[in-house]
């Protein structure tokens, strides 16, 4: 053995390794999660549908995945990225093999669950897809590797490489980066809208399709790959027959607030104006009946399903805009989840925000909260924000902020309330939910036991009874409520954004 | 206050053994039983180890018997269901000295009321069961990612220090996993390794045999093969450039990873 041969390697291999993790830490997407799949006897892996973190890195993000580039070359010039051609950086490529050797090495010593592997683009997307395709195929079938892999699609590759790529991959997903065309035309020329969702919809249509071949028609369950298929999984609120997420209970959930709203607010017509938001409405709608693209006998296509990436603070769009474009990726496109990355400027530019400036963190953060909101506690987008009110309360989280302007509908009486009302109060989440519902079967319940199910009562205690009683005798009265959520979980203790209001009398009077 | 106090060994098969003594004893109903009725109502179990001996209490030493633990497991599986098993299982790994007795308490009222467990969180005896058993498996979720293992000659060797007995939970994903691969993982803080051979079921080791396994092979047999890579050290170098810079939280990292688990670690080392 030629010990030199093998040191110049050494450093190579891991400045390659530096500068392509480097580059791709700005796509946040890290989840190991959506797909269970047992490992089957011989080769090496396996998928836990909950995820597993690693360990967390010290900005605090989970650390699940191997996350790189293939390549930080790049022909396109998107104004915000690191990489783009116009910046001078080290650059780096790796060999397919290198990538497998680092991802099946790093795997055995459980340093991560699976791969992540995205790229720049070199002389084309089709050719950079392919390029990705081939160190792909190698880890599935020539490492033998069957733990978790999340590939990016490239904007503007062609269908059949998707479709290829996706009967390999546990998760693709395509980025967004700006949610309006003409935020995306400013920052990324290259990059066009049509180029960004046609992807999307290739690989939405592989999945619904290949859903279909196997037998699952309700999207929110979790896919679990057993030989003989796929397996029907818990949906996430469990057996619980009273509580079930098909839409029509949704629906009618929705309908009795809508109603009870309704009695409060006599005289106010219902906001209606046009949309401004041409971008949503331009998303076509999947046609549900293609049956072009079918799959493979006993292949999965994306079992994990899609996912896209926004970036929050590169160019001037409300939280309103932002979150109803994610409404519409979840209702139309049917994607897992959205990620929203505070923008960190790297680049000078015109069109950007000065270097310098603080990435807008607790903006995204609360872009996330609303983003559960979304997806698990049944709220409409219209909902937490409107045209006058297009962005987040710094202050307190947008469910908080939502109870404090309805509080006609509350308190809500625990022992009583059904499953969607208990999710609307503030400290009671989708697990203490559940317990409630299933525990009070028993007898009635007081505020200690739902305390010790998980229920925040530092602040359900505004909105909810036992048994008749609430915990404290509270003034239910908005700015009153609001002062005392603030104080009791400062988010932004000192900020420069501190909300001026005009002080009033009846603040003093208890 | 007059009780009885069944003591019996520091593991789970020990525990399993005396519920069931226990309920024998609860169910006594002969007049002529050797044992107080009042008595009966008032059982407690606790590790030999652990217990110091009180006044006005009747000890009874329980010895592990294979038979009476297979009797409980299959009775518990059988009328409370699967999941109330594994909660108690759970609930028996953590590190609590009452756990045994918490348990005991649960399963006569479990076995006593007709409905299914969930419906039950509002019993103090039930939430204390569901309390161990929550803090004991998220403990083994985290572990189950933050294992490290270390190639020493073909074996992978990885060691833990865990608060609660996580090994028997991870057990399972980890021999599903690794299925192709010899590993010992050793939990330092209980004296206990999980060995698995390739393609073997796994087992579990009682003994410190693994804390030195390092100095017991011999150098030739430990030299990170020459000419190969040095995984831990790429490790780390990914681990430091994956960060962004301008989002350091340490607190936020603190909270998600506390300190005592970055022991055995590579990243943090």
């Amino acid at each position: 053995m030629n010990n030199h041969v093998f040191v110049a390697n050494d450093t190579t291999l891991e400045e390659k390794l530096r500068i392509l993790s480097d580059a791709a830490k700005y796509d946040v997407a890290c989840t190991s999660s959506g797909v269970d799949r047992k490992g089957n006897g011989k080769d090496m892996g396996s998928a836990q549908a909950c995820g597993i973190c690693h360990t967390f890195s010290s900005d605090g993000r989970c650390i699940s995945l191997l996350k790189i580039l293939f390549t930080n070359e790049c022909i396109f010039d998107c104004k915000y990225c690191l990489n783009r051609a116009s910046n001078d950086v080290p650059r780096a490529t790796f060999t397919p093999d290198e990538i497998c050797q680092l991802t099946m090495q790093f795997y055995r010593r459980n340093y991560i669950e699976g791969l992540f592997l995205s790229s720049g683009i070199i002389k084309s997307p089709n050719y950079t897809m392919s390029l990705i395709y081939e160190a792909i195929y190698k880890l599935r079938l020539e490492y033998h590797f069957q733990g978790y892999i999340h590939v990016k699609g490239i904007p503007g590759s062609a269908p059949e490489l998707i479709e290829q790529i996706g009967y390999l991959v546990d998760r693709m997903s395509v980025n967004l980066e700006l949610p309006t065309a003409e935020g995306l035309s400013k920052l990324a020329p290259h990059k066009n809208r049509k180029n960004i969702l046609a992807p999307m919809k290739e690989i939405q249509t592989g999945i619904v399709n290949n859903r279909r071949h196997h037998g699952i028609y309700d999207r929110y369950r979790h896919i679990s790959m057993t030989d003989g298929g796929y397996e029907r999984q818990k949906s996430i609120v469990g057996n619980q027959t009273d509580i079930s997420l098909s839409e029509q209970y949704l629906q009618e959930s929705h309908e009795a607030l809508q109603e009870r709203l309704q009695k409060y607010q006599t005289g106010v017509p219902e906001v209606s104006g046009k949309s401004s938001l041409p971008d949503i409405t331009e998303l076509p709608e999947i046609s549900k009946h293609s049956l072009q693209k079918v799959g493979l006998n006993g292949k999965y296509f994306v079992p994990a399903g899609q996912s896209t990436q926004m970036i929050i603070g590169a160019t001037p769009e409300s939280d309103y805009h932002i979150i109803n474009v994610s409404e519409a990726l979840y209702q139309k496109y049917d994607l897992k989840r959205v990620f929203y990355s505070a923008y960190v400027p790297i680049n000078e530019d015109a069109n950007l925000p000065a270097l310098g400036q603080k990435p807008p963190l607790v903006r995204e953060h609360r872009l996330y909260q609303a983003d559960w909101l979304l997806r698990f506690y049944g709220f409409q987008a219209k909902e937490l924000l409107t045209q006058e009110k297009p962005y987040f309360n710094e202050q307190i989280d947008p469910k908080c902020d939502w109870a404090v302007r309805h509080l006609e509908l509350f308190p809500v009486e625990i022992n009583k309330a059904d499953y969607y009302t208990l999710l609307r109060v503030p400290g009671i989440g989708v697990k203490s939910a559940r317990r409630i519902i299933a525990a009070r079967k028993h007898g009635a319940l007081d505020f200690q036991q739902i305390k010790k199910m998980g229920v925040v009562l530092k602040r359900a205690l505004y909105f909810i009874t036992c048994q008749g009683r609430m915990m404290y005798h509270i003034r239910m009265e908005e700015n009153y409520i609001t002062n005392q959520l603030i104080y009791s979980e400062p988010v932004v203790p000192q900020t420069e954004n501190v909300i001026y209001r005009q002080l009033n009398l009846f603040d003093f009077i208890q | 206050m007059e009780k009885i106090v069944l003591l019996c060994e520091d593991t789970l098969d020990g525990m399993l053994t005396a519920v069931f003594e226990g309920f024998v004893i609860k169910n006594q109903k002969e007049a002529g039983g050797s044992i107080d009725r009042q008595m009966r109502q008032c059982i407690e179990i606790y590790s030999a180890l652990d217990y110091e001996y009180e006044m006005f209490s009747t000890c009874i030493e329980v010895v592990t018997d294979m038979e009476k633990v297979e009797k409980t497991v299959r009775t518990i599986r059988r009328r409370l269901g699967e999941n109330t098993y594994l909660d108690v299982i759970r609930a028996l790994c953590h590190f609590d000295r009452h756990r045994a007795t918490k348990v005991f308490e649960f399963l006569t009222l479990a076995f006593e009321k007709k409905v299914p467990v969930a419906q039950l969180l509002g019993e103090p005896c039930a939430m204390a069961v569901f309390e161990l058993a929550r803090k004991t498996a998220n403990e083994a979720h985290l572990f189950t990612g933050f294992v490290r293992f270390e190639e020493i000659h073909q074996i992978f060797y990885a060691r833990i220090e865990p608060k609660c007995q996580v090994l028997i939970l991870m057990a399972e994903h980890f021999a599903e996993r690794f299925g192709n691969e010899n590993f010992i993982i050793y939990d330092a803080v209980h004296q206990f390794s999980l060995v698995h051979r390739k393609f073997e079921t796994p087992f579990f080791l009682h003994g410190n045999q693994m804390e030195h396994i390092k100095e017991r092979l011999p150098e030739h047999q430990l030299a990170k093969q020459q000419g190969e890579e040095n995984y831990e050290q790429l490790w780390k170098t990914y681990f430091d450039s994956i960060s962004i810079k301008e989002r350091e939280n340490p607190q936020c990292q603190r909270t998600l990873i506390p300190m005592w688990y970055r022991k055995n670690m590579v990243d943090f080392s």
